[in-house]
């Protein structure tokens, strides 16, 4: 037998689901996992297969924009806001964790060439930008999704140069620090 | 989401267990996006189901973020016999009793022979002008033990039995607690309407 609390509870079940996980959360997941995954740390690579998949984004969007040119007018933030409403949080968030993490780079000679490494990862993050508004329907997520592994790849490179410069600091037989080739 | 005592016939069921298969397949071959996708569509829910269990936002994101790492390395022994979201949800669930276990708040409400002989009340009281927030928070001042069986049955669809297995318990434990946190959850109400009045 039910009774009206009960009744109360089962009629407005949906609304007990009401507090929202702060975005922090799915970062820290998606980091996780590229831990779990452990494989040796070849950024150089991904940098590379980042090229060929905006290359062929790049191709899909140009077709798609022969197809259809309906959506102009949106500007490319309106549309990033339109798909992928958290996207401003998550790259604040990012951007927070970049900013801080190469301000540690400031005293070492790395900082010039992970500085370089970055902007080149910002042209293309650019250029997937001005890209959304162009691509065809259904491409518009994997655009997103690519946005936020720049980011991420940008976070493990910073990460990455610092914690070879933690370890060459502590090899006392070695204080210079080596070429990092990584 | 899950209801309780599902009442489809056989052919929903099945459809049912296999929603998001192709999502969960995707999951399986460690595609980010699907793995995304998924947190998207359980995330909120799963957070809510941690919040009512640990009452706290730091320990509930933890256990979000902890879960759905278990889920996705987990996921290959996902065969669909139940709903993904039937197994997110026991995932979730086994990591916030496990947490509550370790940091030693124990469900020692669930002894039930400490507790609470006070005759049932003869009528079961109605409390008048429920609110959604007023339940909530009132849900906060329940002891552990009541807070989890009354969340684990009445918001998160579980019946008795499974309640028994989820906490190690018998059904009839389960019961007689339900009861008593419902019980305690209506004097609460009950104190703060009467209070609100003056």
């Amino acid at each position: 037998m039910q009774d009206n609390l009960e009744q109360f509870v089962r009629t407005n079940r949906e609304a007990f689901d009401d507090a929202r996980p702060s975005l922090k959360v799915w970062a820290d997941i998606d980091r996780a996992l590229d831990q779990k995954k452990s494989r040796p740390f070849q950024w150089r690579k991904i940098l590379k297969s980042a090229a060929a998949v905006l290359l062929l984004l790049l191709a899909g969007g140009l077709i798609g924009h022969q197809i259809s040119r309906g959506t102009e007018e949106n500007t490319a933030a309106e549309t990033l806001a339109r798909i992928s409403p958290e996207l401003a949080e998550l790259e604040a968030h990012y951007n927070q964790q970049i900013n801080a993490k190469f301000a540690k780079l400031a005293n070492y000679p790395q900082r010039e060439t992970v500085k370089a490494d970055l902007a080149q990862i910002d042209e293309t993050m650019e250029e997937l930008r001005n890209e959304i508004v162009k691509a065809p329907a259904g491409m518009e997520k994997e655009i997103v999704t690519n946005l936020l592994r720049s980011y991420q790849l940008k976070v493990q490179i910073l990460e990455r140069v610092l914690e070879r410069i933690r370890a060459n600091e502590g090899d006392l037989n070695n204080p210079t620090l080596d070429e990092t080739s990584i | 989401m899950l209801t309780a005592g599902s009442k489809q016939p056989a052919v929903i069921k099945l459809d049912y267990a296999s929603t998001h298969r192709e999502i969960v397949e995707a999951c399986k071959k460690g595609d980010r996006q699907a793995q995304f996708e998924l947190y998207r569509l359980y995330g909120k829910a799963m957070y809510n189901v941690c919040l009512r269990m640990v009452k706290n936002e730091t320990d509930a994101e933890d256990l979000l973020q902890n879960s759905f790492v278990d889920i996705f390395t987990k996921l290959d022994s996902f065969r669909f016999q139940s709903s993904i979201g039937a197994w997110i949800k026991r995932i979730v669930i086994n990591n916030c009793i496990n947490f509550l276990k370790k940091r030693r708040l124990p469900l020692e409400e669930l002894d039930v022979e400490r507790h609470d002989h006070s005759p049932q009340p003869a009528v079961t009281p109605v409390v008048i002008g429920l609110s959604v927030e007023a339940v909530k928070s009132a849900m906060m001042e329940l002891p552990d033990g009541y807070r989890i069986v009354f969340s684990l049955y009445m918001l998160e669809g579980y019946d008795h039995k499974e309640i028994g297995e989820i906490l190690g318990v018998t059904e009839a434990t389960s019961k007689s607690q339900y009861s008593r946190a419902k019980r305690k959850l209506q004097e609460i109400l009950m104190t703060r309407k009467q209070s609100s009045n003056y």
